[in-house]
């Protein structure tokens, strides 16, 4: 039962800063990169929702209310599945 | 061939762009709540400011040039370099196509010196650090640099050292990327960490003000100054392109206090509130580009100096004078 790298490296954001690594075939950092790469084509399906949280967070910086953590969650909730189910399509 | 002197010519900087900037703007950079940053940064005792890896931004740069499709990143470069050699062209005494007999063009990365365009005129390539330039004293008619500066730490140092391999008489020509350049990304990352993790820290690497720019080019020891301010817009569909772009262009953040970790969900936060906060109709959004233009020249006797106090031949009073009609018949 050994570790699965490729397990550790999916869960991880998205690392800019390497440089020699991913040049040399196919690891961690590659295969972050190429999921990276449909984010476009997977955000573009989920416009409105996208929208409505963007909107929530953008109501901060004009209104009185301060920005603080989870202030949008629930709107973000909606983003987030919505953009997962797209990329469960995709990855059909 | 005239009989002017020789003309040599020391350009920073490969002709690709980097993006990202030095500053000492205490509102403008983002003082992180989140996580500590890693390594050196901030003021040392000696006042030398180590805000950048040089040693990183040499690898990224490394990395961009050898990228198969690098001509694709150079968009920015190209359009800053073609304004910058408009104002080559203008300076009058200037004319690189003939009687430039050296150029010596430098940079940290290898890979960009490699890159470069094929001239005609005899070029030298130095692989140097802008900020310890291995040149002697009064050695240079002209110092170009193109969006180069904003990558180096001891900026009053570089500047002095460009003043120091200058002829008298030389003139330094540059462009920077200044304080609102990529304002909309700051900002979209910035809401965006707060609201997922409840704090941010800097992704955009710190900028020059033009107001500290005059001061610095006057500090430096140049003389009559000219520095103005050009706003290049770009649009990209989205976020990731245009941090990808970034990467492309070498212009990736090397700062110590950089954050290596961008979470998937804070880049969809991000993606969303850019396109609402910022995106145009037809979808795309677009990124701010703030370049500052100097031009500065080593003191030398022939230069125009300020008139003696009490030397002046015409009054303040007359001007309200002109713009009235100067005939007595009245309509």
């Amino acid at each position: 039962m050994g570790v699965n790298s490729r397990q550790h490296g999916a869960a991880q954001g998205f690392h800019r800063s390497s440089v020699c690594e991913f040049m040399s075939g196919s690891n961690v950092w590659s295969r972050t990169r190429e999921k990276m790469r449909l984010f476009p084509e997977l955000f573009a399906q989920c416009a409105n929702e996208a929208a409505v949280y963007g909107k929530c967070v953008a109501a901060t910086t004009t209104g009185t209310q301060e920005l603080r953590k989870d202030l949008c969650a629930k709107e973000f909730e909606a983003l987030k599945i919505c953009f997962t189910n797209a990329a469960k399509k995709r990855a059909r | 061939m005239s009989g002017r002197l020789c003309r040599r010519l020391l350009r920073l900087g490969c002709p690709a762009s980097s993006a990202g900037g030095w500053s000492r703007l205490s509102g403008g950079g983002l003082n992180g709540t989140g996580p500590p940053g890693t390594g050196r940064s901030g003021l040392s005792g000696g006042g030398r400011m180590n805000v950048f890896s040089r040693e990183m931004k040499q690898r990224q740069k490394d990395w961009a040039a050898q990228l198969q499709d690098s001509q694709q990143y150079d968009y920015l470069r190209q359009e800053v370099g073609s304004r910058v050699a408009d104002r080559v062209y203008d300076i009058a005494r200037c004319v690189p196509q003939e009687v430039v007999e050296r150029f010596c063009l430098t940079d940290v990365s290898q890979q960009s010196l490699r890159r470069r365009r094929p001239s005609e005129i005899p070029t030298h390539c130095v692989l140097a650090d802008e900020e310890f330039l291995p040149f002697k004293e009064n050695t240079f008619d002209l110092v170009v640099s193109s969006l180069a500066l904003h990558w180096i730490n001891d900026l009053p140092g570089a500047l002095r050292q460009i003043h120091q391999v200058l002829k008298p008489d030389g003139v330094f020509i540059g462009a920077m990327v200044g304080g609102e350049t990529l304002y909309e990304l700051r900002c979209s990352l910035q809401l965006a960490e707060t609201e997922r993790e409840g704090g941010f820290s800097p992704h955009i690497s710190p900028y020059t003000a033009v107001t500290d720019l005059g001061n610095l080019l006057g500090q430096a020891g140049f003389n009559m100054l000219t520095v103005d301010i050009d706003d290049i817009q770009v649009h990209y569909p989205g976020i990731m392109e245009v941090m990808t772009d970034l990467q492309g262009m070498g212009e990736s953040n090397c700062a110590w206090n950089r954050k290596s970790l961008l979470h998937r969900d804070t880049i969809l936060a991000a993606a969303a509130i850019y396109k609402e906060m910022y995106g145009s109709e037809d979808g795309s959004i677009p990124a701010t580009f703030e370049i500052l233009y100097m031009i500065g020249w080593k003191p030398h006797e022939s230069q125009a100096k300020p008139a003696k106090r009490g030397s002046a031949t015409a009054s303040f009073g007359d001007l309200s004078k002109t713009g009235q009609p100067s005939c007595t018949d009245q309509p």
